[in-house]
């Protein structure tokens, strides 16, 4: 599940995480071309730069945010929506991952579509919310 | 004390543990058999003549079947509180059929049980099968019982018995014993409730500002957090970085090895990880330093290879973009580095940023839970005790159970050592305490004594304009490498944690959003001390049922803080009422009202707005300040700054908490003591006054202004709107002025500052480009801008307008605010547009077409005008044909090209006609071009 939150980041809650080969065939694209290169770069911002939130709740917040949901409102700008359903998503998605989206992403003023939120879903093979 | 009063108490202490324990096994716990191996471990060690005995479980999990062990003599330990042979018999074949207990040529047992046993023939028998030919074990000396340890430390030298009565003394069985934990938690928390209780303590207001609460939490559990620094580093885009420094042939920044220090684990080992890790990003800082003198569109400071220049060149914009973002992560992760390392944290901020939310909140929600030691001690109440301070502090720890300070800071940090967690002393609101100037000299003689103890640590919070001043000794002491100095700046309050603050305070104080106008929520949300005091004055909390808080479309921080003073005054004389028998006839809050006045009076006269002597308050007003004082946010007792030698070194003096509602009070008093017939005390009191004279704040002057402005003070206004003081707040002030209180002169003073087209006038502009039309704002509105630009000429359009919508290059993307503008007008206005009532903006729209335009006269403003100009042509011409009437000369291509686009009538284009060949001589290039497609097509129409 994809969700664009205030701050122009994303939320995207993973049941597992995909390899970077598994990205580019979702893509469709080859590794050693222009389009694969800014698919790997995508990979990168999403799962190497970014922060799993779940992983840093459970190692350093746990204790201080008895609820999921405490620590995620406290440090990010959680869209209203999914607030009361994100501790039952913390137990069911292995990952929650919190990334500005990138600037290659971001909406053109002359654009009729969202690229990231046309792209995100694809590559990481789950739901916009709506 | 002799040797066998000495004797008699090991005893006691030994019998008294052994009836703990078999009460605890009983009952099935076995808890204290965890730390009999930590008890009994230096008790063993002196009477056995084991210097390193050491327990071998620590570290982890229990080591199987030994649990203490001295390697220099081979010896191993098994200590049991379970009195079966089974026991022993499984315990000896594990040991023998272990190969690293081999080494050990000595197997022992402490059997601690409540009551001695013997062993009978079968287990004898048994155990010598075990043992034979691997291991000497001799039942009768290698198992020890509670009497045979009695006996042998009976034998030993008095020292060594005196040694063993201290041990145990301190231990959990003796009389010195200290339950650290359980006294450390509850001290804490009954600080936090007692603060909840005075009002002070907002639980849910508090916000976290990002930095300082992830500082404090490094600084309080750096074994944890140091971790989280690691990971941070891990996520650094370095590589990204240089691969983009490499593409534009610059020098790359030396990488950073964080992995290496994942398994840090004792606190030494840990400051000394963070210190390595600390010197490779300032190294990787110093590295970066190199780009910081790229600039766009010029050579570069350094040699670009050839084959890189062309990338260089169209990228040198974003070097110093990425070299900005590397050094602020750079820096984010010293300064957390430092808070591994340091071990006084010193966090000071302006009244009303929430330093003491923050403590109680981290005290509460972290430190508590997380087990971390601490004691928490305010300023305020530290400055109610007399006597030593190191004195008081272990009092009201221990209860008197340590002699010194000293003491209790060993155990102390003995205590944090077993835990590998620093010991945190809080000091909070250190600049509340009575005598600041004495407290400053304790504090840094208690700081300086403590710290000799490795794990104990300090978190002191201050507010600024006071910590310099009267705590810069601590900056100059023997410890001064020690600190860690934060401040929390403003901005980096993001506007995700502001609006969580708005909403925390709004609940809170149960103050109506929906009342509130959003202008005015935008307001308070940047005013952390307008937002409580706005809060305290209208929120239904404490107030009766039927309270209707009303609707606040502006705000005016001149009537909040009216309201304010008039609740704090309701609440102090509630209490008078309460405890007073005998009440003056003038009724409570006048009394109050009048040691106020007292004390700005003084203040005034004096031109000193600090440390007012306590003297100056009549002995009968005393009750009566009290009750102020009683309400802690109205005045306080402190002590005259270091240095002024008008007062004796104890005299007590008064203050105010926050020295904007001071200004606010000192505002007031003069303007209620103005006589407009003899206005020379108050000019003198205004002006600059002698050299060396104290200036009176830009606070009193903004209130002074806007006290003016009330209908009922016109006497004074006629005076004062006179004065040099006034002009110099004027701007931006008059935009907080109530909508009705405002004047024609208002119009003239703001035209006048437009006319003079500089930074100011930017300001303004902005300000009114934000502002409705005339309808809604009679005097400063959107017209007045309009109509100042149309007399002016290229530069005020500039000033005026092309400043007030500059694109913001950032790192990643541009800013448009022209298109931003021109989103929100179509958002918010278009679909409701109104032609009579909204005219202003359309004509605004006639002075926009330039911004943001390409080459071919187009712009996001051209384009929404023209969907405008189809629904409502006659309003479009309208304000197009007055554009031709404004004196500056950058729109008029864009207002001809779209002219032509009309269908006009007849009149129109023959008065344009005329127009446009008046024009046509002096016309620029471009504007020609646009007037002479007009008289093509308006020809072209006619015929």
């Amino acid at each position: 599940m994809i969700y664009f939150t205030a701050s122009n980041a994303v939320l995207a809650f993973l049941k597992s995480m995909p390899t970077r080969e598994e990205f580019l065939r979702r893509a469709g694209v080859r590794e050693n071309s222009y389009a694969g290169e800014l698919v790997l770069k995508l990979y990168d911002d999403v799962f190497v730069y970014s922060k799993n939130l779940r992983e840093e709740y459970r190692k350093y917040y746990k204790i201080e945010y008895p609820k999921f949901s405490d620590f995620a409102d406290s440090v990010s700008s959680i869209p209203p929506s999914v607030l009361p359903k994100i501790d039952n998503y913390f137990k069911r998605y292995a990952f929650i991952i919190h990334f500005v989206v990138p600037y290659y992403l971001e909406e053109n003023s002359g654009s009729e579509t969202d690229t990231a939120a046309e792209i995100l879903p694809v590559l990481l093979n789950t739901k916009l919310a709506k | 004390m002799t040797l066998g009063k000495a004797l008699e108490d090991i005893s006691k202490a030994l019998g008294h543990l052994r009836h703990q324990i078999s009460l605890e096994n009983a009952a099935g716990y076995f808890s204290k058999n965890k730390i009999l191996e930590n008890l009994l471990l230096p008790v063993l060690s002196i009477t056995y003549d084991l210097p390193h005995l050491r327990n071998a479980n620590v570290g982890g999990s229990n080591a199987p079947f030994v649990d203490l062990v001295d390697d220099s003599k081979n010896v191993a330990f098994q200590i049991t509180t379970e009195r079966k042979a089974s026991k022993i018999t499984e315990t000896l074949e594990g040991f023998v059929a272990s190969k690293p207990l081999q080494k050990y040529k000595t197997l022992r047992f402490f059997v601690f049980a409540p009551t001695d046993f013997s062993f009978n023939k079968t287990s004898l028998d048994k155990w010598s099968k075990i043992c034979k030919g691997k291991l000497v074990f001799n039942p009768t000396d290698d198992i020890v019982q509670f009497t045979d340890l009695s006996r042998d430390i009976c034998n030993l030298s008095g020292p060594k018995v005196r040694e063993i009565h201290d041990l145990l003394a301190q231990s959990l069985v003796g009389e010195e014993w200290i339950d650290v934990r359980a006294l450390l938690v509850d001290q804490a928390i009954t600080q936090v409730n007692r603060e909840k209780e005075t009002g002070k303590y907002i639980p849910d207001v508090f916000v976290e500002t990002t930095s300082t609460k992830a500082l404090s939490r490094v600084f309080w559990h750096p074994h944890l957090f140091f971790g989280e620094i690691l990971d941070s580093i891990s996520r650094c885009r370095l590589p990204v970085w240089n691969k983009f420094f490499a593409k534009c042939g610059l020098p790359l920044l030396p990488p950073i090895d964080a992995e290496k220090f994942r398994s840090v684990a004792s606190p030494e080992k840990l400051a000394k990880a963070a210190q390595q890790l600390e010197q490779e990003l300032l190294q990787m800082v110093a590295a970066s330093q190199l780009f910081e003198g790229v600039k766009d569109l010029c050579s570069p400071p350094f040699p670009i290879p050839p084959e890189n220049r062309d990338f260089y060149d169209h990228n040198s914009w974003n070097v110093r973009s990425v070299f900005r973002v590397a050094q602020e992560w750079a820096d984010d992760q010293i300064q957390k580095l430092n808070a591994v390392q340091r071990r006084v944290f010193i966090l000071t901020g302006k009244a009303g940023q929430g330093k003491t939310n923050l403590v109680c909140d981290f005290v509460e929600r972290f430190s508590v839970p997380h087990e971390l030691p601490c004691a928490y001690f305010t300023g305020l109440q530290l400055g109610r005790i007399s006597g030593d301070l190191g004195e008081h502090i272990q009092r009201n720890l221990f209860q008197g159970k340590t002699p010194t300070f000293q003491a209790a800071a060993k155990i102390l940090s003995n205590y944090a050592a077993e835990r590998k967690q620093p010991f945190v002393f809080v000091f909070e609101g250190i600049n509340e305490h009575s005598r600041v100037s004495q407290f400053a000299g304790e504090l840094e003689e208690l700081v300086s004594a403590a710290l000799k103890f490795p794990n104990i640590r300090f978190y002191f919070t201050c507010r600024s304009e006071y910590f310099v001043e009267r705590f810069g000794n601590l900056l100059k002491s023997s410890f001064k490498k020690e600190i860690l100095l934060v401040e929390p700046r403003q901005q980096y309050f993001g506007d995700f944690a502001r609006d969580r603050l708005l909403d925390g305070y709004f609940k809170y104080f149960e103050v109506d959003p929906k009342k509130v106008d959003e202008q005015a929520q935008s307001f308070l949300k940047n005013d952390t001390l307008l937002l409580r005091f706005f809060c305290e004055a209208y929120g239904k909390r404490g107030r009766p049922a039927d309270y209707e808080m009303p609707d606040i479309p502006h705000i005016y921080r001149a009537q909040v803080f009216e309201l304010y003073l008039a609740k704090k005054l309701d609440a102090a004389a509630d209490n008078k009422n309460r405890t007073v028998q005998h009440l003056s006839p003038l009724g409570s809050k006048a009394d109050l009202l009048s040691v106020i006045r007292t004390v700005i009076g003084y203040m005034v006269t004096n031109r000193q707005f600090a440390d007012v002597p306590f003297s100056v308050v009549p002995e009968a007003m005393h009750a009566d300040l009290w009750f102020l004082l009683g309400e802690e946010i109205l005045l306080r007792r402190d002590l005259a700054a270091s240095g002024d030698i008008s007062l004796a070194p104890s005299a007590e003096v008064l203050n105010f908490v926050y020295d904007e509602f001071r200004d606010f009070l000192i505002a007031k008093y003069l303007v209620q003591t103005f006589d407009p017939k003899t206005p020379d005390s108050f000019a003198a009191f205004v002006a600059s006054g002698e050299a060396g004279a104290v200036q009176i704040s830009e606070g009193i002057k903004r209130f002074l202004f806007y006290t003016s402005r009330l209908p009922d003070k016109l006497d004074f206004w006629k005076y004062y709107s006179q004065q040099p003081a006034y002009d110099e707040v004027f701007i931006p002030e008059i935009f907080f002025v109530a909508e009705e209180h405002l004047n024609a002169d208002d119009a003239v003073r703001v035209r006048a500052v437009l006319e003079n087209a500089d930074q100011n006038a930017t300001r303004v502009a902005n300000i009114l480009l934000w502002r409705g039309p005339r309808e809604s704002f009679p005097f400063l509105n959107l017209d007045l801008l309009i109509d100042t630009l149309a007399d002016g000429d290229d530069e005020r359009y500039r000033v005026l307008i092309r400043n007030n919508f500059l694109p913001y290059h950032g790192f990643d993307d541009r800013s448009h605010p022209a298109e931003e503008w021109v989103e929100e007008f179509e958002e918010d206005l278009v679909p409701y547009l109104n032609p009579t009532r909204h005219e202003p903006y359309v004509q605004l729209m006639t002075v926009l077409f330039p911004l943001e335009s390409e080459s071919d006269l187009e712009s996001p403003v051209v384009r929404l005008f023209r969907k405008i100009a189809a629904k409502f042509p006659a309003l479009a011409h309208k304000v197009l044909r007055r554009a031709l009437e404004f004196r500056f000369a950058v729109h008029r291509p864009f207002v001809w090209r779209l002219l032509a686009e009309q269908n006009l009538d007849t009149t129109m284009i023959a008065d344009l006609t005329t127009l446009a060949e008046g024009e046509l001589e002096s016309a620029s290039v471009e504007t020609a071009t646009e007037i002479r497609r007009f008289i093509l097509k308006s020809t072209a129409s006619c015929k």
